[in-house]
């Protein structure tokens, strides 16, 4: 017996020495940050940000360059924009309600977890730098590729310690700038980055007379765009979606292609007035059909703009948060 | 432990007879310079008659029933040993007993499992072939000291040796790998150990050709006594204890074992490894009638394992130690390892040996393992990669295909960050993945799955659960010729329940079960559906919380069943023993889930896959004369495949492999062993080729753009090699001895492969993996000890050893060396770079271990050993690791040109590591 005693004996000295491997304290709510915990730095608008760069370079000298931010600045804006559909991909969108402007984040996917719409978010911008991309401006990194102006903030670190997350104080009606056939042309280029619903416009099928004088839809990958003019996709209006995947039937290797989709306020040569849904081949609605030729609908997006630098080869996109945004008008 | 073996098999059992009454004698001595030991007991059962050792080491008893007996042979500072003598009309002389100092056992104990702690590709478990020391010279050394490389003998895999517990073969039915861990940290109850070397019959079943053991642990085989042992170690654990009682056969015919063990901690090197393990044992025995012998047995043991992953060479050098590993960050402060191995399988076993008469004995054996077995491992529906050392996340990513300053620029300030652990960037951000699961709540998922936030990062744990069933009864009979026939036959039934199941919603109130893949790549709700019979009832996916089912649910069933038979025999100086054994196999899977992309075929029983299986085996050897031997074997096997490569994607459907076929194994070997003495010698050249294989590895495929099943059939292996080893005393209780493993493991052939879709079950691609001829990886085809062994007077034991290793090879990515790699862009050079194996710097390492034990008054035996293993210090010693399964590519104007390898993952030996064993025992 006192050798059974003995035998409990170690086993219960065991049991004490044994550690407590998995007894883990939950982790506190991430910290919500608030204007105060800024008193360091200095918080500007969206707007001012933009107007920084645009001092250093004017109009569409800007294109294509970078500035680099050296003063402690900070931007405070809600989330307008979500990538959970796949279809906005690792750019976060921020609007500022106090100068009504909005600016492009560029970040890492799948954004919508953490920054949600309707999240207020500030950003530290020091060391990070303002890029134009075809005259959309953006807030990134260094870019490691000499195509792009600025690059994305792909690591945990990075993201860490330039995005700080605001109070939670959802989306409303005043975050949608509404745009129609009566005013659609006031709308300038200050609100690019905004979310816009465009009410009434017309899906329209067939060549643009402005810009590049695509022909829409038209399905774009590895720099080549199909529109039905292509061999193989003159089939394109019986099925026109927002965007493609093919799979080559040889090597089974899979393209996806971005669709771009036109509406219009009717008059088809002037820039203004016409917007180009252009949709990612990754995107979950990707097979869903875009509106018939002709079909009135209300589209809310956010708005952007694509440019080299002249009118005459540029065009208004308009990036879908989700599917459902775009609703019949009629 | 194994020592026990050793001293079985070194016992010799001569048969001269006298014409004397029954009985035996003989004399046991020391087995360092053949000491007499004197005041040995020799226990007799049954009959319960008892002897002490004289002067000279002698024992005699006489006038005993014919009939088989035990003998039991205690003495102070010695391990103990059980012999079974069988005896007949005439006296018989054992000869000489060996007993080996007891300071030996700690040598050999679990710190032999330190360098097969880690994980390769695809969550596979390296495991040793064989744990066990033996009779062989060579054995002895290549089992154990070569083990810190990951040596396997003649380079078989696992699955060719085979494990048996008490005549019950244990080696796992979904993978055939050896079943150690079952009864990881039960040293003593396990110590009991019967071996068989390459392509041996053993008396259990014909086996394989990467030998057998047979655990022997019956309650009154458990050494008899209390016994105490205290490790503190920096490989494996910190700190062990173990505590086990075995009472010897009682008076009333029952013996009974009990044995408890834990092992804590984690070792100096690898952060958030650690052991968190228990093992138990329970046995009895009863003989009735000195005829019948029921024993019962239950051991277990409840192992909580944090695991290592290995990671590229930048990682190691951005980090600054090649012990880095990726799986754990800290939790409000404290370290948390991603993947836990967390595994309960006990085992419940029945014995029954019934002696017939005294030349025939039929042994029984049952036994059921159940519980659970678990690995568990973030996961997370959407968002970047949180894996530290995602390759995105590192300097090199930054530096791809461009000639860019900035890059240069940037890759240098993410190479300091590594360098500075900015953040924490080397490990996981827990907090950060709580903090984003409590806020991971909208209106549309709280539409759908009510309010609460949706966890997008848990813990996973997939699970692998088997009730594995064992039937075997053996019978032998010796005739009177002293020729020997020994038949059995064994049944199996195993279901192994594979599924994941919610481990940990780190903060979240629960998790959505779809196929994150799938949703991806096709708009149609229905097809990310794990389980559609859920989301027809409810309209959506399953929200799953703590300790759900998700993700994949589905039973592998085998049945297998087979008889054997063997004898043998001897002619004067030759000897031989002939063996064949039939079988089948049936195997299929149950999918318990309907899942979305396969409606059809996903769901309930798949095709039974039925295989034909034998063995035929001949073993002969030819004794010229006491000291010189010559031995030769055959085996010719055909294998049924394994479970988990018999289907192309079982987590989802029932697709079958296609390709499939039975593996076909023929082995050959020839030895010359030489024994003056204590001198001894062996030479050895084998000859293996192991054919029709298949294999299925899932991974993404770049090219593709998909996540893919690459199922490969017909890989052909072939393994050949010397083995050359001696043993000569020199002076005085120092002894030499050495070992050299030379061998050459191929592929034979360049396999077939189809590719599949994992999302859709579309071949993608077929034709052939170009790498006959290129190395087998996963052991140094080059190993070689010289070392130093003392045996002094009062039990002082010490050997320094040194190894050597060379032509260790990388574990291939089959994709690499295929025709849909290749672009017509491709230099030949750039080909070759693709398709090349990659070959390790030779290593060599210096061990050295010291022991010594004091028996107190006669009674109380209290011991030490301490093992230190890379003395050198050497950090930078390669043991293994595997290609990634991506490929990189290079870009001229946006174009790719070309593949590359992605870079390669290693695990490296451990620094300096010591093992220290303090053992009382009374």
């Amino acid at each position: 017996m006192s050798r059974l005693k003995a035998i409990f004996l170690v086993v219960a000295a065991s049991f004490c020495l044994s550690g407590c491997y998995n007894d883990f304290d939950t982790p506190g709510p991430a910290r919500i940050w608030t204007d105060a915990d800024f008193s360091d730095s200095r918080i500007i608008s969206i707007k001012e940000l933009k107007d920084i760069f645009e001092t250093a370079y004017p109009g569409t000298t800007g294109i294509g360059q970078s500035l680099t931010v050296t003063d402690d600045l900070v931007i405070r804006g809600k989330v307008i924009s979500s990538d959970q559909n796949g279809n906005i991909y690792k750019s976060m969108y921020l609007y500022d309600e106090q100068s009504e402007s909005a600016i492009e984040v560029k970040v890492t996917s799948g954004y919508y977890i953490k920054y949600a719409p309707g999240r207020l978010v500030y950003v530290r911008l020091k060391g990070l730098v303002l890029g134009n991309y075809r005259s959309m401006l953006s807030i990134g990194v260094e870019s490691a590729n000499a195509s792009y102006a600025n690059g994305n903030m792909e690591d945990r670190i990075t993201l860490d310690k330039h995005l700080k997350l605001g109070e939670m104080i959802g989306m409303t009606s005043a975050d949608t700038l509404v745009v129609s056939s009566a005013n659609y042309s006031s709308l300038t280029d200050a609100s690019l980055g905004r979310l816009v619903r465009f009410e009434g416009v017309a899906s329209k099928f067939g060549k643009a007379n402005w810009g590049y004088r695509n022909t829409f839809p038209n399905y774009f990958a590895n720099s080549t765009s199909f529109d039905l003019n292509s061999p193989g996709w003159e089939d394109i209006p019986e099925w026109a979606t927002w965007a493609a995947m093919r799979e080559n039937e040889l090597t089974h290797e899979k393209t996806y292609y971005y669709g771009s989709a036109w509406f219009t306020y009717g008059d088809i040569n002037t820039l203004a007035g016409n917007y180009v849904v252009r949709s990612s081949g990754y995107s979950r609605f990707r097979e869903r059909p875009i509106p018939a030729d002709g079909q009135v609908v209300d589209v809310t997006a956010i708005y952007t703009k694509f440019s080299p630098g002249n009118d005459s080869q540029a065009a208004y996109q308009l990036l879908l948060n989700r599917v459902e945004d775009v609703v019949s008008a009629e | 432990m194994k020592k026990s073996l050793l001293i079985f098999a070194l016992t010799l059992l001569s048969l001269s007879a006298f014409a004397q009454t029954g009985g035996f004698k003989g004399r046991v001595v020391s087995r360092a310079g053949r000491v007499a030991v004197e005041g040995a007991t020799v226990s007799v059962s049954p009959g319960g008659l008892r002897a002490t050792t004289d002067g000279r080491g002698d024992f005699l008893f006489e006038n005993l029933d014919p009939g088989e007996y035990t003998l039991e042979f205690e003495a102070g500072e010695f391990e103990p040993l059980t012999l079974t003598v069988r005896v007949d009309q005439l006296v018989r002389d054992l000869n000489t007993v060996v007993l080996v100092p007891d300071v030996m056992q700690a040598a050999l104990d679990d710190s032999v499992f330190a360098e097969f702690d880690t994980e390769g590709v695809g969550d596979a478990q390296a495991l040793p072939s064989s744990l066990s020391a033996s009779k062989d010279v060579f054995n002895n050394i290549a089992s154990y000291k070569f083990s810190e490389m990951r040596f396997n003998v003649r380079g078989y895999d696992s699955q060719y040796g085979d494990v048996f517990l008490n005549g019950i073969r244990f080696n796992d039915a979904m993978t055939g790998y050896t079943p150690w861990s079952l009864w990881s940290g039960l040293n003593d109850a396990t110590r009991n150990q019967e071996i068989t070397s390459g392509a041996v019959i053993s008396d259990y079943g014909l086996s394989g050709i990467g030998g057998t053991t047979n655990i022997n642990a019956r309650a009154s085989q458990i050494n008899k006594g209390l016994r105490v042992s205290l490790v503190n170690g920096n490989s494996m654990y910190r700190f062990r204890a173990m505590v086990s009682y075995g009472s010897g056969m009682l008076d009333n015919g029952w013996s009974y074992a009990l044995s408890v063990s834990t092992r804590q901690g984690g070792n100096s090197y690898v952060d958030g490894v650690y052991y968190n393990a228990y093992g138990y044992f329970a046995a009895a025995e009863k003989v009735f009638n000195s005829r019948h012998r029921l024993g019962l047995m239950i051991l277990g043991a409840p192992t909580e394992r944090g695991a290592q992953q290995a990671s590229t060479q930048e990682v190691y050098d951005l980090v600054g130690n090649n012990y880095y590993n990726p799986n754990w960050g800290y939790q409000s402060g404290k370290m948390r390892n991603s993947r836990v191995r967390n595994n309960h399988e006990p085992i419940a076993m029945a014995t029954y040996t019934f002696d017939a008469n005294e030349h025939t004995q039929l042994n029984v054996a049952t036994s059921l393992r159940f519980g659970k077995n678990g690995y568990s491992a973030l996961t997370w529906y959407d968002g970047a990669d949180p894996r530290p050392d995602y390759y995105r996340y590192l300097p090199s990513y930054m530096l791809l295909n461009t000639d860019s300053s900035d890059a240069a620029h940037l890759a240098a300030l993410r190479a300091d960050m590594w360098m500075r652990n900015e953040g924490n960037i080397r490990h996981f951000d827990w907090d950060g993945m709580y903090q984003t699961n409590m806020n991971f709540r909208n209106a549309d998922t709280e539409a759908v799955y009510g309010p609460g936030a949706r966890s997008n990062y848990i813990v996973e744990e997939r699970h692998a659960d088997q009730l594995d069933w064992n039937l075997s009864a053996q019978i032998s009979r010796t005739y009177k010729d002293n020729s020997r026939l020994t038949a059995g036959a064994n049944v199996r039934v195993n279901r192994t329940w594979y599924y994941d199941e919610v481990k940990d919603l780190l903060g979240g109130d629960y998790y959505v079960d779809v196929d994150k893949f799938a949703q991806r790549d096709f708009g149609d709700p229905i097809l990310a559906q794990n389980d559609m019979d859920y989301y027809e009832r409810y309209g959506h996916a399953k929200p799953v919380r703590e300790g759900d089912k998700f993700s994949y649910n589905y039973k592998a069933h085998l049945r297998s069943g087979g008889v054997w038979a063997s004898y043998d025999v001897r002619f004067g100086g030759f000897g031989m023993r002939l063996g064949g054994e039939l079988g089948g196999v049936s195997m299929w899977r149950e999918g318990l889930w309907r899942k979305g992309l396969f409606l059809d075929n996903s769901k309930g029983d798949s095709e039974k896959l039925e295989y034909f299986v034998y063995k035929v085996k001949g073993n002969f050897d030819y004794v010229f004369s006491a000291n010189h031997r010559l031995e030769a074997n055959v085996a010719v096997m055909q294998n049924a495949p394994t479970f988990q490569s018999a289907f192309v994607s079982p987590r989802t459907r029932n697709s079958i492999t296609p390709g499939l076929s039975p593996e076909k194994v023929f082995s050959v070997d020839l030895s010359y062993n030489m024994r003056y003495g204590d001198n001894k010698f062996r030479v050895s050249g084998y000859y293996t080729k192991i054919d029709d294989q298949s294999k299925v590895i899932s991974f993404y495929d770049d090219v593709l753009k998909s996540y893919t099943n690459f199922a490969m059939s017909g890989i052909d292996k072939q393994y050949f090699g010397l083995e050359v080893a001696a043993s000569i005393p020199i002076y005085n209780g120092l002894a030499i001895n050495g070992a050299v493993s030379w061998g050459q493991y191929t592929y034979r052939s360049n396999p077939n492969y189809v590719q599949i879709a994992d999302n859709s079950a579309e071949a993608l691609s077929e034709g052939t993996v170009y790498w006959k001829d290129m190395r087998i990886e996963s052991s140094p085809q080059l190993a070689a000890n010289v070392g130093l062994s003392y045996r002094g007077p009062r039990n002082i034991f010490a050997s320094i050893d040194f190894n050597y290793y060379d032509n260790m090879y990388l574990s291939m990515n089959p994709l690499y060396r295929t025709d849909d790699v290749l672009l017509p862009t491709m230099s030949a050079e750039q080909v070759r770079a693709l398709r090349s194996q990659e070959k390790f710097k030779e290593a060599y390492t210096l061990n050295a271990s010291i022991g010594k034990n004091w028996y107190i008054r006669r009674s109380y035996t209290l011991g030490f050993s301490l093992e230190v293993k890379n003395i050198l210090n050497n950090q930078n010693i390669r043991t293994g690791g595997y290609e990634q399964m991506r490929l990189q590519a290079v870009k001229a104007n946006k174009e790719t040109v070309a593949y590359e390898k992605f870079p390669s993952k290693y695990f490296y030996m451990l620094g300096t590591t010591y093992y220290l064993n303090v053992y009382f025992r009374f």
